[in-house]
């Protein structure tokens, strides 16, 4: 609950910075952005998912904190990816999306050889 | 008998951990969805590739192993039933007792290796169907599948009547249990098994006709023991088909239906496996029989 006061703090914040100083207005708008989302990502996400692997720790070894880390991979590439299509970059966003895009798939590609490998085996005679 | 319980258990405790694994990584996909929607769709695919390589590898492991035996069954009669024949028609006799036909060997000798060659390799098929499926919906083969699996079905069950023609043609054996005891007992299989049980309690008919017959021969707890051992791969596919079953029932409320739908279609393709492995059984107590009776015969 903290958190959102925080988060509506930096919103007045950044109304007051609008109307006192419109030129440095995004600049300080990106900080800003970029240090409260390390901020909750340090406070509350990462806790989090550290609390939910332990809960899901039945899950077989890789599989549980490879679909955890992709999760939270993709979030953080999608709030960034948001930020800089709403600053009117949108192919810059385009770029950080498909560089997680292929993170993620990278962290995936030893299951999808292994996966293939069953099913070829099936097959052989 | 302690053998075959341990056995049985480490089955089950084996199959049972990877269902209760789906179970849990489907609650775990479930707060990922929450958490994170714009994630949803990556989290199908993966939980998908999971799935497969967790849960559906005791059903891999046991087509392989079925595979495996009836290769080496397949061989073993190839190998055996020249020599087997020929000192079948030199001690003379044994045709007398057992009212033994050779066509019933070739018969037998066929229907493993048409198995081997055919059958098996149409359950795979199946199989793979199912699961390039449930990967890409687009593209579905899920009729192609069905249609697999009764047509599987259908062929095994032609080649069990003909197993039973072949046997009560000779008439020189009976069903030991009388028919009145064992009616119900069949009813009732033949109801709560779907697809097999019929077939089940067919073959079990024909076998019982068959072995009452050498039981003389051969002693009953003999046959007890053979039976005990040839039927476990039967008993190990049956089961791991009821448990995918119970577990695609299980996880329907929580996962996507395409998830309890694979699992649901594997179980049913075990189920087929299960009526492959029940013809090569057959085949290899008939042949086992035939030795055992032999060897006796040769040596008074």
């Amino acid at each position: 609950m903290a958190l959102l006061f925080q988060l509506l703090v930096v919103f007045l914040l950044l109304l007051v910075i609008r109307y006192a100083v419109p030129q440095l207005h995004p600049i300080l708008y990106s900080a800003l952005f970029l240090f409260v989302l390390a901020y909750i990502m340090m406070n509350v996400l990462i806790p989090f998912i550290k609390k939910l692997r332990n809960i899901f720790h039945g899950v077989p070894e890789p599989y549980g904190q490879l679909l955890l880390i992709s999760a939270f991979l993709f979030f953080i590439s999608e709030s960034i990816m948001q930020h800089l299509s709403e600053s009117g970059y949108s192919s810059l966003a385009n770029l950080a999306q498909f560089v997680v895009k292929i993170a993620i798939l990278s962290f995936w590609l030893p299951e999808l050889v292994k996966l293939i490998q069953t099913l070829t085996a099936l097959i052989t005679p | 008998m302690m053998t075959i319980l341990d056995f049985l258990q480490s089955l089950i405790s084996g199959v049972l951990y990877s269902f209760i694994v789906v179970i849990i990584i489907a609650l775990l996909a479930t707060v990922l969805n929450y958490l994170f929607p714009s994630f949803s769709e990556w989290t199908k695919q993966l939980l998908y590739i999971v799935i497969i390589l967790v849960v559906l590898r005791p059903a891999f492991e046991q087509l392989l192993l079925i595979q495996q035996l009836m290769k080496s069954i397949a061989m073993l009669f190839v190998t055996s039933y020249p020599v087997l024949t020929a000192g079948m028609a030199i001690s003379g006799n044994a045709l007398s007792l057992l009212n033994f036909q050779p066509a019933l060997l070739l018969f037998a000798n066929g229907a493993v290796f048409f198995a081997d060659k055919l059958l098996l390799p149409l359950v795979t098929a199946a199989l793979l169907f199912d699961i390039v499926t449930r990967l890409n919906p687009l593209i579905s083969y899920s009729k192609l599948s069905d249609m697999l699996r009764t047509t599987l079905l259908a062929v095994v069950s032609s080649i069990v009547a003909a197993y039973s023609i072949f046997i009560t043609a000779g008439g020189a054996v009976s069903w030991g249990i009388s028919e009145a005891a064992s009616e119900p007992l069949k009813e009732l299989i033949r109801q709560n098994i779907p697809f097999v049980g019929s077939f089940v309690t067919d073959s079990m008919g024909t076998l019982g006709r068959y072995s009452s017959g050498a039981g003389f021969m051969v002693g009953g707890w003999l046959l007890v023991t053979l039976w005990g051992i040839a039927i476990l791969p039967v008993v190990q596919t049956l089961l791991l088909a009821f448990l995918y079953r119970w577990c695609a029932a299980l996880i329907e409320p929580f996962t996507s239906s395409e998830l309890s739908d694979v699992l649901d279609d594997i179980g049913r393709s075990l189920f087929v496996l299960c009526a492959i492995t029940f013809l090569m059984i057959f085949a290899f107590v008939y042949t086992v029989l035939f030795f055992i009776v032999y060897v006796k015969l040769s040596m008074t």
